[in-house]
């Protein structure tokens, strides 16, 4: 049992009336490790995140976690399964309640515990998220954007899911916050065995924080492998595109070196 | 196409000097920039970085007169071709849109959803002095100059009906539309997706070695300022800590600050570019 992925997803197919956003994917998450699902805007990325979290019912196909299929299952039997898949936000802004303080926001998923339990565990959450426990009678408002993201994560971690889902759960963030957000899901998935699925368009950090890696365009996956192998040496053209257009200044030589982007449409409109 | 810069080439297009600006807040008077000092000459692109609340995009608002009268205060001076923009009160009202231009953040909420893209080019045509027949030229002129396709039937689109990355090529056109000498681009590929992102920088890159036009850029991201321009300034709280060379800001920053935020910066490594034979996927999934 131990050497089963924790996430199997077949097949996977989503559609939004005659729009398929996503088609036929295919991919597995070994437990304790990350997957990044890579790629731009409508590619459908965000889509199998909504899928995963059960935030919509797929068309078609399988979503095996820890062995059932939880692709679509009834509200009623997915239920007691919700608290295993936990989803971190892209907008620290958007998606915290502004009424309710930190503690409520991350005591919420723990409605069937006792008072006192859910203020203890809320307290132990905040700290392994690197926030004062002076912050659990603050609002989102009193919060910059990563302490936000902070808590974002508290509040996920708090029913002790198995897999967190991250959709460009750091995009919105400065690099020197979203280095330490990154840092952080590090160390929880060290200590706590948590696998990721990670989602974003951003290949340098994805190379940070995955192991494995499913590059997709248009619902469908163009290519997957290794995340190093892949972002070192791909396979796909629109893989190459992806790297080309991804500017790494640690590898620019000389002043405004156009050559850099000069071939890009070319290739990308390939 | 678009007519080279009619300008005295001694003179700097942009020259700030000990630029401060205030800003009335509900909770007191903030000084969001404290004394900045930066010079852009013909043909040459310089590009503010910092995270949010440094002062980068108050600063450019700042040099375009576009924060809101009653709640900033401006000293120092804002030199757009040797004219002061603080002390002539009239003057940013002449220069904007003519001499100097804003290409805005997001495209896809800057233009009107309920106008055609024809009538908000127009719109900027004509505030250049084009009328009639001249204007549909020039505005088809435009278009092909920002490289879109069957400009004229782009003229008769709406907002929605284009993509992002067509669209920043469309605020970029009418951005051009008066001449301007100045670029003011805030954050101008942020929105964007990585591949659009290049075709528009590599863009803006074109533009400025055809026409000589100089521009401002404020970004957040290392990579895009590293690509796009001569000189960098590093801003946090309001100041510049380190100013240089693109080059060697990057490669040899001298700053506690600069190599904080460079080493932030999560690295692609090298690659290998080789197109190699389309084998086998690793994985399932793709038909």
């Amino acid at each position: 049992m131990t050497t089963a992925p924790l996430l199997s997803v077949e097949d996977l197919t989503v559609d939004f009336g005659a729009y398929r956003a996503v088609d036929g994917v295919s991919f597995t998450v070994e437990r304790g490790h990350t997957l990044a699902v890579v790629g731009e805007s409508g590619c459908g990325k965000s889509t199998i995140a909504r899928a995963l979290v059960r935030l919509l019912t797929p068309t078609s196909g399988r979503i095996v976690l820890d062995g059932t299929d939880i692709a679509r299952l009834p509200e009623r039997r997915l239920r007691p399964l919700r608290s295993k898949v936990q989803m971190v936000f892209q907008d620290p802004y958007g998606s915290l309640d502004p009424h309710l303080t930190a503690e409520a926001i991350v005591a919420e998923p723990m409605r069937d515990r006792s008072r006192r339990d859910r203020h203890a565990e809320a307290a132990r959450l905040m700290d392994l998220v690197g926030l004062p426990s002076s912050a659990l009678d603050r609002r989102p408002a009193e919060f910059s954007g990563g302490q936000r993201q902070r808590i974002g994560i508290a509040r996920a971690l708090a029913t002790s899911p198995d897999l967190l889902v991250c959709d460009e759960a750091t995009s919105a963030l400065d690099v020197s916050v979203q280095a330490q957000v990154l840092k952080l899901l590090a160390d929880i998935q060290a200590e706590r065995g948590l696998t990721y699925l990670f989602i974003s368009h951003n290949l340098a950090v994805v190379r940070q924080i995955s192991e494995q890696i499913v590059v997709m365009r248009s619902g469908r996956i163009v290519e997957t492998g290794g995340t190093e192998e892949v972002l070192h040496a791909p396979r796909q053209e629109y893989t190459r595109a992806l790297r080309r257009a991804a500017l790494d200044p640690a590898t620019m030589r000389g002043l405004k070196p156009r050559d850099v982007v000069r071939n890009l449409q070319a290739a990308t409109a390939a | 196409m678009v007519a080279p810069i009619p300008h005295d080439e001694k003179v700097p297009i942009l020259e700030v000097t000990d630029f401060q600006v205030e800003l009335i807040t509900a909770t007191g008077v903030v000084r969001a920039v404290d004394g900045v000092d930066l010079v852009i000459r013909r043909g040459e692109t310089v590009t503010i970085i910092g995270e949010s609340g440094s002062g980068k995009s108050t600063t450019a608002m700042g040099v375009l007169q576009l924060l809101p009268a009653d709640l900033a205060v401006y000293s120092g001076s804002v030199k757009v071709g040797g004219v002061d923009l603080l002390t002539d009160r009239g003057a940013a009202d002449r220069i904007r849109g003519r001499m100097v231009s804003l290409i805005p953040q997001d495209p896809m909420t800057a233009l009107s959803p309920v106008h055609t893209i024809g009538r908000q080019l127009g719109e900027a045509v004509k505030l250049a002095g084009y009328d009639g027949e001249a204007a549909q030229q020039r505005s088809l002129e435009l278009l092909e100059g920002v490289h879109i396709r069957q400009p004229a039937e782009q003229l008769r689109k709406y907002p929605h009906q284009l993509s992002g990355g067509m669209l920043q090529r469309v605020l970029i056109a009418i951005a051009l539309a008066g001449h301007p000498v100045l670029l003011v681009a805030d954050e101008p590929t942020s929105a964007l997706d990585v591949t659009v992102q290049a075709g528009i920088l590599d863009l803006l890159l074109e533009l400025q070695e055809r026409t000589g036009v100089g521009i401002l850029m404020i970004t957040h991201d290392l990579g895009v300022a590293r690509l796009v321009s001569d000189r960098i300034h590093v801003m946090k709280d309001g100041r510049f800590v380190e100013t240089g060379n693109a080059e060697a800001v990057v490669a040899r920053p001298q700053q506690d600050y600069t190599q904080r935020l460079l080493a932030a910066v999560p690295e692609l490594g090298p690659w290998d570019d080789r197109p190699r034979p389309e084998t086998a996927l690793t994985g399932g999934g793709t038909r």
